[in-house]
């Protein structure tokens, strides 16, 4: 099994990672310095959600601060399934559980990820009679990268035009070529509420970046639904919480995929599979 | 006797035995309440992506050389560390050095076998391809070339020079030594 996957294949792929995330809120500082917040259940969390992880194979562990000095929903310690698998990973801190995988992503296994994640944290979160656990911040998040060497121009606008579907005009003026260099770097954002929800959202942000050492241009996208307030699975009902959240990632992945689909063109996925 | 030390957790649909009911509401004393204001996720960005920038940045590359899952996982890796992972003044994985050891893997691909690769503390790819102590093969992958060393039939090559002329001279050596792995 394991010489099996040393010999897979990365796939060839846009996505470069996945993440899930969840944040819950913290005990308020205190009156006048409110950065402080704190996460009362976090050392018995971290102790018990790491013998969690065990269980489900996820038994090497890497701490990246103090868990007392360690800022709100900031990552304490990062979990992994051998030394040298940088992925899967999960990741707990005050405040914050994610659940990363890269372009080995296939939905239903880190759905499955995500979930043994959450079962670990709701196992492993201690009922204080002074503190809840309350969620007030869930996510999915796509993370896409478009190298020139791969899909061609990656000037900003020639990328929207010619690998989305994405239809922007620009003024005559800002494709002239006697003016301006047809390089243009810049940042699409778009921020849509979903419907009947009022405090969640789809977010699409398409970015031009360049490595500078290497001058390779690429275009990175962004692409989440993210949840904040009363639209977070409530854990009120600790048995129900976690069909909940369930229904959650299943309703943003609903949401996610068939855009992912919808927005880049088939001919630019073409582009890397040449070569397989 | 009950000291009152343990601790109660979440119950969780389809556990065995439940530990607790529904959790407490929360008791309202002074500052010690559970009023924190929601976190948007705008003025607080996640850390919680933990792909490399050199990676990120070299995905056209990785992507067109083709390699297995485990050799990415070992570039993430070789990617992943600081500036002064190996104490003061080493460095972390240059870009370019990781493109002069990607366009090194295109050009072999084909006839080779992924090495072992480690990160030297100037921040230069190290890989290593083995089959004995007498027949072993270094390359240092460096912004301005490949540092190479061969050891095989008795003999020892070394030389330094572009990423195309060091792949040709491996390729075709006849100990062939691109197909020597340990793994």
């Amino acid at each position: 099994m394991a010489k099996a996957r040393a010999k897979a294949l990365l796939p060839k792929a846009p996505l470069a990672e996945v993440v899930f995330e969840l944040r819950w809120a913290l005990q308020a500082g205190p009156e006048g310095v409110p950065v402080l917040q704190s996460d009362p259940g976090l050392i018995p969390l971290l102790d018990q959600f790491t013998g969690e992880m065990k269980k489900i194979g996820f038994g090497f562990t890497r701490d990246l601060s103090h868990p007392l000095q360690t800022g709100a929903h900031s990552v304490v310690r990062r979990f992994y399934k051998a030394t040298d698998r940088p992925f899967p990973i999960m990741q707990i801190g005050p405040g914050i559980f994610a659940t990363n995988e890269s372009s080995e992503y296939d939905w239903k296994p880190f759905k499955k990820q995500a979930e043994q994640g959450i079962r670990a944290l709701l196992r492993s979160y201690p009922k204080l009679n002074f503190f809840a656990l309350k969620l007030i911040h869930i996510e999915l998040r796509y993370i896409d990268a478009f190298p020139a060497s791969l899909v061609g121009n990656v000037a900003l606008f020639t990328f929207l035009e010619k690998q989305t579907t994405l239809k922007i005009g620009l003024p005559q003026m800002l494709t002239d070529k006697k003016i301006l260099e047809p390089n243009a770097v810049g940042r699409f954002g778009f921020r849509a509420t979903l419907a009947g929800r009022k405090q969640s959202q789809l977010q699409i942000e398409l970015a031009s970046g360049k490595n500078e050492e290497t001058g390779e241009d690429l275009v990175r996208m962004e692409t989440k639904v993210v949840s904040l307030g009363s639209d977070v699975p409530t854990l009120a009902n600790g048995s129900k919480a976690f069909r909940a959240i369930d229904s959650w990632l299943e309703k943003a992945h609903g949401i996610t995929s068939p855009l992912f689909k919808q927005l880049i063109k088939p001919e630019t996925l073409a582009n890397y599979r040449i070569g397989n | 006797m009950d000291f009152g030390t343990t601790i109660s957790r979440y119950e969780i649909e389809g556990d065995k035995q439940p530990v607790a009911q529904t959790p407490p509401k929360p008791v309202s004393t002074s500052t010690n309440t559970v009023t924190a204001p929601i976190v948007s996720p705008e003025s607080d960005p996640s850390e919680t992506s933990l792909l490399p920038e050199s990676i990120f940045e070299s995905w056209g590359t990785i992507n067109r050389v083709g390699m297995s899952v485990r050799m990415y996982g070992d570039l993430v890796r070789l990617a992943s560390v600081p500036d002064g992972w190996r104490g003061p003044g080493s460095r972390a994985l240059r870009a370019r050095s990781l493109k002069s050891f990607l366009d090194f893997w295109a050009l072999v691909r084909s006839e080779a076998k992924e090495p072992e690769i480690t990160l030297a503390p100037d921040g230069m790819i190290h890989a290593e391809w083995f089959e004995s102590n007498r027949k072993r093969l270094d390359a240092r992958f460096s912004e301005r070339g490949v540092v190479f060393g061969l050891f095989a039939q008795d003999k020892i090559v070394e030389g330094v020079d572009s990423v195309e002329v060091v792949s040709q001279i491996l390729k075709l050596h006849g100990s062939k030594p691109l197909s020597w792995s340990h793994r």
